[in-house]
């Protein structure tokens, strides 16, 4: 099944749990620097934003890649690192438009969300749903009826609001 | 090390020099976050040191779980021999606590005083004293976003003090992000004292579990027990907005000076209307600590005001204190305390105090430079925090608090000086729930609000005594009337929540939620690959008990400070559920040698030297013995 990462930043309360649990599951350490999803924090203004791999289609982390380790894992969409090629030199950083590809400087590794086998530890301990894991085709489909529904309150109100003038 | 980080931070502000200590010094006996604090406050500072000596120790302890994803572990208690004279601690929440765990430390322990105003830098084992001279005088959020800036790093967590703590104002807090403190108690004050405006951390260590498929296993047996629970989703849903007509409707809100309980149904209902209306319209988002599934700061935009996250203490203590429901002016309030860096609860206490003597006729315009501290009255009640919050005029007289105030005006007005041991009271009414009446008085520490839950409070009858059986052996003690057993209950309860004290865990969870605490203890098994039952953290709370007894009983401590307000005696309830309740003196005294008992202290309130040595602590008894005799001999 092709299922995608979906973040919801408005049910984000910025606990960051979701880095713990990545570092933990991955590295073996709680230690958000070396999470692969990161939670950008205004602290001032009291918002938290989750900030995931977008496993692009066209990945630029992949086409610049010199040595073609990054590569995409067909039975997940996922972008992935093959490590026995990848040679550190952080091009794949340099090109990453949403900074999703992260240098490790414990491991002195490069690092990036790898969907942890089709079962993401952060959807699971994520407490408002705010990081979902969701079938591809059923992405938008909530957002469009929602949308849909709100046109349709707004018309109405309006069109009965014209019938009274 | 697995679970602690490993190491203590000491930094020296008198010579501007950082050290490192191994946390295994203490970590068998004292675990970690209060514990910790405590035992080095009770080794290095000596009972005649004066809080705003040098030589004072400000500690902050993030705790064995601070760091990790176990859920609420994210409270760092801040420990100090505060502006009262006597040891007290605290929690503040947000990030802080977990970033010094992942810069490596246990615990940071702040020892000297600067020549000049300086901020600390912690980049994992890089300390820098930077100068602050610019960052004197600067509001807490500001003071944040020019760190931030200097730095050059946005992720950076950082606490830090407002003009209050410069001005070592005894109620002044410590501040992290936009909402949360270490806010009763004074250390702003503590570290204002020092010249350290700030301390800025970045962590890129880690922590290390010593069982992390386990240990995950559980954390998620924990969130997921914390969601479901009914307490929590009702906090959720409400979004915090039912904390004070709900606190009304259960009896718990005495107004002005904890004058009297007259807010009935008709005012709760009132308070509902106003706090769903100002919800609807100014709410923004929620924030949680880290690890916390359940958001407890609620961000507000509100226009003429602006952008803020008071915590929910801004909808008690300036509710019923201040004899007001409209929600705009608590939210003003809990903002400008929160830019002078002052505590809710120690102003709410400080202008219903000048209120009360102003109605009284004790004290005049005159006194207050031209304002009239009618109750209530909005401008005055603002006009006075800025006083208070720069020291200007009259507000001079709040610089050691309620307690200072009273003996500059005279007059009788101690009388009405509402604290316990030298701290400002919590807004809250007591009379009629005994044991917690006895936990405010005896309990020397916990100076803020949230002390303990009783079995009784809002529970049906046969659950309470379930409960209450369960917990300190004797199902009498659900009922809140009662004095009988309350000393052991309290008791109890204390090392209960000295537990998730030393944990890192946040009281809510104890207090709200569930009393019992298998899941926070198996965590901590887990975490650090050492076997523990509960009995084992309850011991070490214990200890934490004991040593604050005798830190504060060598500081001048006697039975007679645990105490409260006369005002709370002999005067019935005057409305409300409880309407009728009272407090005996003499039954409540007899709680406090039920409480002494308990914890193995003489009918004086001295540890007995049997405690001492049954809890492990013989070397500390020599040294509370040799300190004990030479204030013998001092006379």
């Amino acid at each position: 099944m092709d299922k995608v990462l979906l973040v919801n930043p408005e049910n984000c309360h910025a606990c960051r749990t979701c880095e713990m649990v990545c570092s933990a599951t991955h590295e073996n350490t709680i230690n958000p620097f070396q999470s692969r999803i990161k939670i950008i924090q205004w602290e001032n203004e009291g918002e938290g934003f989750p900030a995931v791999c977008a496993q692009c289609e066209d990945a630029p982390c992949r086409a610049i890649c010199p040595v073609k380790a990054i590569y995409v894992d067909e039975s997940l969409s996922s972008v992935m690192i093959d490590y026995n090629l990848c040679i550190g030199c952080r091009m794949c950083i340099a090109v990453c438009p949403f900074g999703m590809m992260h240098f490790d400087s414990v491991t002195r590794k490069i690092i990036k969300c790898d969907l942890c086998e089709g079962e993401p530890i952060c959807v699971k301990f994520c407490p408002y749903e705010a990081l979902e894991y969701v079938d591809t085709a059923e992405l938008e489909t909530g957002k469009r009826r929602e949308g849909a529904k709100q046109l349709l309150k707004f018309l109405r109100k309006t069109v009965s609001t014209q019938n009274n003038i | 090390m697995f679970g602690w980080s490993g190491k203590i931070l000491r930094i020296d502000l008198t010579e501007h020099k950082a050290s490192i200590e191994p946390t295994q010094l203490y970590s068998e006996r004292f675990i970690g976050g209060r514990g910790i604090n405590l035992k080095v406050i009770f080794d290095e500072v000596d009972p005649h040191t004066k809080p705003f000596d040098p030589e004072n120790r400000l500690l902050f302890g993030p705790g064995v779980l601070g760091g990790t994803c176990a859920p609420t572990a994210s409270r760092m208690q801040v420990t100090a021999v505060g502006p009262s004279g006597f040891v007290t601690s605290s929690g503040i929440g947000g990030r802080i606590g977990n970033e010094i765990k992942y810069a490596g430390f246990d615990n940071i322990i702040v020892q000297g005083k600067s020549d000049t105003p300086v901020y600390i830098n912690i980049r994992d084992d890089i300390i820098e004293f930077k100068d602050a001279v610019h960052l004197w005088g600067k509001d807490p959020r500001k003071t944040q976003e020019i760190i931030k800036d200097e730095i050059g790093d946005p992720e950076t967590q950082i606490m830090c003090i407002g003009p209050a703590g410069e001005k070592l104002v005894s109620f002044s807090c410590i501040l992290t992000g936009m909402y949360s403190a270490a806010g009763h108690g004074g250390y702003g004050a503590i570290m204002g004292s020092k010249n350290l405006k700030a301390i800025a951390v970045r962590g890129k260590k880690g922590v290390k579990i010593a069982k992390m498929a386990e240990f995950l296993n559980a954390c998620y047996v924990m969130r997921n027990d914390i969601m479901e629970n009914p307490v929590c989703k009702a906090v959720i849903d409400s979004g915090g907005r039912t904390t004070a007509p709900e606190a009304v409707r259960a009896g718990l809100a005495p107004m002005g000076n904890l004058e009297n309980t007259l807010w009935d149904e008709s005012i709760a209902k009132e308070l509902d209307a106003k706090g769903n209306e100002f919800w609807k319209r100014y709410r923004v988002s929620s924030i949680g600590c880290a690890g916390c599934p359940m958001h407890h700061y609620y961000v507000f935009d509100v226009p003429g005001i602006g952008l803020g996250a008071p915590k929910c203490a801004a909808w008690a203590e300036f509710a019923w204190p201040l004899k007001n429901t409209d929600y705009n002016f608590m939210f003003k309030v809990g903002m400008l305390c929160n830019e002078y860096g002052i505590d809710f609860t120690s102003t709410a206490r400080s202008i219903s105090f000048l209120s009360e003597l102003y109605h009284r006729g004790i004290i005049t315009e005159n006194d207050t430079d031209g304002i009239a501290m009618r109750s209530g009255d909005k401008d005055a009640i603002i006009a006075m925090i800025h006083k208070i919050g720069t020291q200007e005029g009259c507000g001079r007289i709040f610089q050691n608090g309620v307690v200072g105030a009273a003996e500059q005006i005279g007059r009788g007005a101690e009388e009405f000086a509402l604290n316990i041991k030298g701290v400002e009271m919590f807004s809250s009414e007591l009379r009629p729930f005994k044991a917690m009446a006895l936990a405010y008085a005896v309990l020397q520490i916990n100076v803020d609000g949230m002390v303990i839950m009783e079995p009784g409070m809002g529970k049906p009858k046969e659950e309470a005594e379930k409960l209450a059986l369960q917990l300190c052996g004797a199902r009498e003690a659900a009922d809140l009337a009662t004095y009988k057993k309350k000393g052991m209950l309290v008791s109890a309860l204390e090392e209960r929540v000295g537990v998730v004290e030393l944990l890192g865990v946040c009281k809510w969870y104890m207090l709200y939620l569930t009393p019992f605490l298998e899941l926070p203890v198996k965590l901590y098994s887990l975490a650090t690959g050492i076997d523990a039952a509960e009995e084992d953290l309850f011991i070490a709370a214990r200890r934490m008990r004991t040593l604050a007894k005798a830190i504060n009983i060598s500081r001048g401590l006697t039975r007679k400070d645990d105490a409260l307000p006369d005002r709370l005696f002999g005067n019935p309830v005057s409305g409300g559920i409880f309407k009728g309740a009272t407090l005996d003196k003499c039954e409540f005294q007899k709680m406090i040698d039920d409480y002494y008992t308990a914890c193995g202290w003489e009918k004086d309130g001295i540890p007995q030297e049997s405690t001492f040595h049954a809890l492990g602590l013989s070397a500390e008894w020599k040294t509370f013995k040799r300190r004990m005799s030479r204030e013998m001999q001092n006379g």
